[in-house]
């Protein structure tokens, strides 16, 4: 998107955003529309559960559309969105951790994760070796991933997965540059170990 | 790291996820390595593999779906609404009428109690049981008649009059009743 486009958003959004604070609640739709695929998957991403990500992306909104006063326009709705819904996964991670351990999740060999739709199947036409081989750092990957704390998952998929520059977790996280390639390297040890023999 | 050994798992993970925005040089060793060309690529395509599933996952939802999340998010906004946020369109009720619009049981009922009281006020004053009125509103000329001409100068004259235009007051002579009661 470039620079005009994303002026003009901004701009659309904040008349939007207007008519919702003035009592238009209707209007806030335009936002769930926009955005509910980008949170659902963001969501997923971190949880890697189905129902979780449909119920806490819902969650996200509704938690968004009551904070609307707060919002200064200061940062494009969809940070202030990603922000909340870094947030809520943080509470659900929190809630949810005497319930769940990691070592039920590990319990499971045949978890693969979600069906992988051929289309992004990078190991779609090599060898069967490679691709048991893909699979399985595939899963360990995503093992690591479930094993970190809810801010280095957030920011650990927001640059890997989402592709955001470093300004840009900084910006949705309210965390400086330091602080980011901290979580960062930390993430990537502990996916290391879970890779200690790869090579 | 000299140029003949091979990458740590440190740095074929730093290879596949740098911390920074840009990834670091390519060691001199990964660019004549097979071996450590394979670990790398092994990582980056289990990498590609689940970035991809998750966000096929999620992209080869159906509309329905999307349909159907959308619809519950907006019942949840609209039930997470305040009450008395103003509607375009729509003309709002002053709060005492939208007070008995939502609670007409106890706006009729508390109508039907004032009305009691007023009723049984009403009958305490016209019934039999009304003495105090009565003999609160003494008229000026009965004060006149029964006090001694010496002592009924003017200002007495003005004042009795006064208290007696008062009396015939009907909410005044009402809250005599109400003292009385």
């Amino acid at each position: 998107m470039s620079v005009d486009e994303r002026a003009a958003k901004r701009e659309l959004e904040s008349g939007i955003l207007s008519r919702v604070v003035a009592g238009d609640v209707d209007a806030f739709e335009y936002f769930v529309v926009t955005y509910q695929k980008r949170i659902t998957r963001f969501v997923y991403t971190l949880l890697r559960d189905p129902g979780e990500a449909d119920g806490i992306a819902q969650d996200v909104f509704v938690k968004a559309f009551r904070a609307l006063p707060e919002f200064q326009g200061q940062s494009a709705f969809e940070t202030w969105l990603t922000r909340i819904a870094i947030n809520a996964v943080r509470d659900h991670i929190r809630r949810k951790r005497p319930v769940v351990s990691f070592s039920e999740l590990r319990a499971e060999p045949d978890d693969d994760g979600p069906e992988l739709p051929a289309a992004f199947d990078p190991a779609d036409g090599t060898s069967p070796e490679r691709d048991l081989l893909s699979r399985d750092i595939r899963r360990r990957i995503a093992e690591a991933l479930v094993s970190l704390s809810p801010r280095q998952r957030a920011v650990f998929v927001m640059k890997h997965y989402e592709e955001k520059s470093i300004a840009e977790i900084g910006e949705a996280t309210g965390l400086d540059e330091g602080t980011i390639k901290s979580h960062l390297f930390r993430a990537a040890r502990k996916l290391r170990e879970r890779l200690e023999d790869l090579r | 790291m000299s140029p003949t050994s091979h990458l740590t798992p440190d740095e074929i993970v730093e290879r596949v996820f740098p911390a920074d925005d840009r990834a670091g040089a390519v060691p001199e060793h990964l660019a004549t390595c097979a071996a450590c060309q394979g670990s790398v690529a092994a990582l980056h395509d289990a990498w590609l593999l689940d970035r991809g599933a998750v966000s096929g996952a999620v992209d080869d939802l159906p509309a329905s779906f999307w349909e159907a999340q959308a619809a519950a998010t907006m019942a949840s906004v609209r039930a997470s609404a305040p009450a008395d946020a103003p509607v375009p369109g729509v003309v709002v009720f002053p709060s005492r009428v939208r007070g008995i619009l939502r609670h007409p049981a106890l706006a009729l009922s508390s109508l039907a109690a004032a009305l009691l009281l007023v009723g049984g006020l009403s009958l305490l004053r016209s019934g039999p049981t009304a003495p105090p009125v009565q003999r609160a509103a003494v008229t000026a000329s009965e004060v006149r008649e029964k006090t001694p001409v010496a002592v009924n100068d003017a200002s007495d004259d003005e004042l009795l009059v006064s208290v007696d235009r008062a009396l015939e007051d009907s909410s005044l002579a009402g809250l005599v009743v109400e003292e009385e009661l």
